[in-house]
Order: structure tokens, then sequence, then C-alpha cells
């Protein structure tokens, strides 16, 4: 029962949330600012630890994808199947994670902040409306900032794959990228990258919720950041479940 | 004017005002002390609308302000100033952007937003201070950089919620100075609420006590050491020399 009350008060807040945005949007000519810095923020700020991530997990999906298919597959093939894997799965699922880790929990702490020492009450006193101000220039600047980043990361897998596909399996640069451009399909990215739109909506929503919800001094925060954390995980690894059976099913 | 009606308020079942009324005139400045716990604080949460109540209303001017949709809510608090216990400083902007912020919200243009800034930083003696962020600052500047913030949209009401609180002696009496200073210069109607019985002689034309969810005492700062109520004395102990 008290689950279902849990869950039945999470569909309320998250529809309330959604619809004072959607209502912020009649004055988004006050928000270019404020989106340009958030894309700043989300995206450059992020960017060094999504290319260390995506060039290792290249590097890693290069050697495990020789491992598995090296004794029916020829290597010839290998670009085909890494770039298939970092473009559909690993370059979304992975760019959302780390951001999650990174900009989820810093949105959440950062508004759970403000929550606490007043800062969001003072906005609603000098009426200025919080979830204009706060919480949708950070969801639009994420929906945007975390496909680019995914793009990014994408090519630099791509580089790390194909320089240990060079240095531990002998595949050269011209076949490797030969191989990527054999197989490659337009559903491939696009798919990718829409899975990645989804994600960068899903992370900053999730991140100024539980922050802009946040109550209880410097623990309320913690718990907060933590919960958002967790739920942004959960939220891209189910998401990514259905928009892959839509997309690629 | 302000008029509180009746005003009932619970939070989990725990009642914190019970059938509170009050009435504030223009121009004037009233003192709400009442113990930690008193609702001082939820009281003033319901005259700016942060919070509703479960019976009761609040009229400022002619507006029922728990009747109120957003947009209209919104237009009634900007005839506000509010000065939080902690300031509440958006402590990624300077100064000067912290100032300027609510009326660039409202699409002042800069060169008034610069000198109405400049206007409101030299009331509370803080000219110079512009570019500094709130952390390197220190709490009593941090507290008049609050004051300055609530009076550059230039209110008809101002609400100080313990604004001496945490401040040693002479910082808490720089920011009496400047309560009573700006109530000679500007003649707001201000709502001072505190447990600070010496802030609230100095500044307040009267003293209102809150306890158990309602008025117990409300009186002019003048009548107040001839009133006989033992909660009020035990307030007014706390300012009183001890001798052996």
């Amino acid at each position: 029962m008290q689950g279902l009350l849990n869950f039945l008060y999470h569909v309320g807040a998250f529809s309330r949330l959604l619809f004072y945005m959607l209502r912020g949007l009649r004055e988004i000519r006050k928000l270019p600012g404020l989106i340009v810095q958030s894309i700043a923020h989300i995206g450059l700020g992020s960017l060094p630890l999504v290319a260390v991530a995506s060039v290792f997990t290249g590097m890693v999906a290069s050697v495990q994808t020789a491992y598995q298919v090296r004794d029916y597959v020829p290597l010839d093939f290998l670009g085909a199947g890494v770039a298939k894997a970092i473009m559909v799965e690993l370059g979304p699922v992975l760019t959302a994670l780390v951001v999650a880790g990174r900009v989820g929990a810093g949105i959440a702490a950062e508004l759970g902040t403000m929550r606490v020492t007043e800062q969001i009450d003072a906005l609603e006193l000098m009426a200025i409306d919080p979830v204009r101000f706060l919480v949708l220039p950070r969801v639009i600047a994420g929906t945007i900032a975390i496909p680019l980043l995914t793009v990014i990361a994408e090519v630099v897998a791509l580089i790390g794959s194909a320089v240990i596909s060079y240095l531990v399996v002998q595949v050269s640069f011209a076949t490797f990228f030969h191989g990527v451009q054999l197989f490659f399909l337009p559903k491939d990215l696009w798919g990718g990258l829409l899975k990645s739109v989804v994600f960068g909506f899903l992370i900053t929503f999730l991140g100024c919720f539980y922050g802009f919800h946040a109550e209880g001094g410097a623990v309320g925060v913690g718990r907060a950041t933590t919960r958002a954390v967790v739920a942004s995980a959960l939220a891209v690894l189910m998401f990514d479940y259905i928009l892959g059976s839509l997309i690629y099913g | 004017m302000i008029r509180i009606e009746n005003l009932y308020k619970a939070f989990e079942g725990k009642p914190v005002l019970q059938g509170l009324s009050l009435e504030i005139a223009d121009g004037e400045t009233v003192a709400v002390l009442g113990k930690s716990g008193s609702g001082k604080t939820v009281l003033l949460k319901h005259i700016v609308g942060l919070l509703k109540p479960d019976r009761g209303t609040v009229w400022v001017d002619r507006y029922e302000v728990p009747r109120l949709k957003r947009r209209a809510l919104y237009e009634l608090r900007r005839r506000f100033g509010f000065v939080f216990q902690a300031a509440a400083l958006f402590d990624s902007l300077t100064v000067y952007e912290n100032l300027a912020l609510p009326l660039r919200d409202r699409g002042v243009p800069e060169p008034e937003i610069r000198r109405r800034v400049q206007e409101a930083l030299r009331r509370v003696g803080l000219e110079g201070s512009e570019n500094l962020y709130p952390s390197e600052i220190s709490g009593g500047m941090q507290k008049r950089v609050g004051v300055a913030r609530a009076l550059v949209t230039e209110p008809r009401y101002l609400f100080y919620d313990e604004p001496t609180t945490g401040l040693d002696p002479v910082t808490a009496d720089r920011i009496n100075d400047l309560m009573i200073r700006l109530k000679q210069e500007l003649g707001i109607t201000a709502v001072l609420v505190t447990h600070d019985m010496r802030s609230a002689l100095r500044v307040a034309d009267r003293l209102v006590l809150l306890s158990q969810g309602r008025i117990r005492v409300s009186v002019p700062v003048t009548e107040v050491f001839s009133t006989p109520d033992p909660e009020l004395q035990d307030f007014l102990e706390s300012i009183r020399p001890k001798t052996e």
C-alpha cells in the first residue's frame, strides 16, 4: 500500500513539475542566456570525463569483440561490429551514465542546497518563477548537450577502438574504417542519438526534481543527490530497453 | 494594509497557528516576538503567500492572498521585500547580480538597474562591494546585502525574518540602526519577526507576542514595560542587566 502511494505521489509530482516547465516556456525569451550557460556547464564540464570513459570503452570494445568473433568471423569486419555497438548502445548509454553521475548529482545538490537555504523561496518572493528560472534552462540544456556529448564520445570511442585494433590484433586503420562503413545504417546513428536526447531530458529532469524537492538540511541534500543519481541511472537503463526495442526491435 | 483573520495552520497534525488575527496599518513597523517554534516565520510565510492556511485568511491591500492565482500572487509580491534569516543570497552571483536579478526579470533597462543597485547598496553602506561574491563577505554584510536586495525593487511592505539572529551584538546593532533609518527615510510598512527583544524595542512601533498559535499581547512599544503579562515580562527579563 505504501509502495503504491509512493508511486502515485511520484507520478503526481513529476506531472506537476512537467506542467510548470511547460508553463515556463511562455517566458522562453528570458531563457537563452541561462540555457547557453547550462550547456557550457553540462557539455564542456563533462567533456574530459566523457572523453576518457569513451576512449577506454572503444578500446575494450575492440579487444572484447576480437576475442569473441576471431574464430568464426574475419577480423576485417571488426570495425563494423564495434561501430554498431558504439553507435547503438555503448555511446549513448555510457555517456548518459557518466553524465548522470556528474551532472545529475550536481544539479540535485545545487538545487537542493538552494531549497534548504531558502534561495528558492527568495526567487518566489521576488516574483521569479523558480521552475522557469532554475529547472527549465537546465533540462533544455541537458537535452541539447548530452546528444552533442554522445557524438563526441562515439568519435573518440571509434578512434580508441581503431588504435587498439591496430596495436593488438593488427587490423589496419583503412580496414577498420572500411568495416565501419560497410554495414553502416543511418538508423544506427540517429537511433542512438534519439536515445541520448531522451537520456539528456531524463537525467536533468530527475536531478532538478529531487533537488527541487529536497528538505531537511545537509542530510536532505545528500539524500536528494543519491536519489537523483540512482533514479537517473535506472531510468536510462529502462528507457534504453524501451527505445532500443522500438527503434531496432 | 495587512489584515490576518482567524488563521489556522498545522503541520503533520501538529497545530502551529490556532486562530491568529492581526492588523498592520500602513507605515507601521510591527515586531512579532515569540519563542522558537511559536509560528512567527509561519505567519510571515502566510502573509507573502508561501504557505496556504488550513482555515482563516490574509488580506494585503484589497487582495485576499490565499485565493490569488499564481500570476496575481506574483504581481502582489512585487510590492514585497523580504529579508531572510540566513540572507538567502544566490551564491553563484555577485552582490551586484544578486540585486539586479529581480529588476532584470522585470525588464528594467540596464542603466536604471545600475542606478537602483547603487542606491540600494549606498543605503546599507556597502558601496564598492558590487563585484564580491556572498562567500567573500561576512555574515553581517550578507544580511545588509539581503536588505539591499529587498529594497532594490522599491517595495511597499518589508518583511524581516530574524535579521539579527546569529550576529554579534555590534553587528546586530548596525542592522537595527539600518532598519530604523529605512523606516525614517522610506516610511515603509514593516514586519519584523524576531526573538531579540532589544531589536524589537529599538525598531518597532508596536510589539506583538505570539504564544500557542495566537496573539497573546499586542501593545505599542512605549507601553511594553507597563504591561503586566508574565510571558512578555520573561522576554523583557532577557535584556535587563542581571544583579546579584
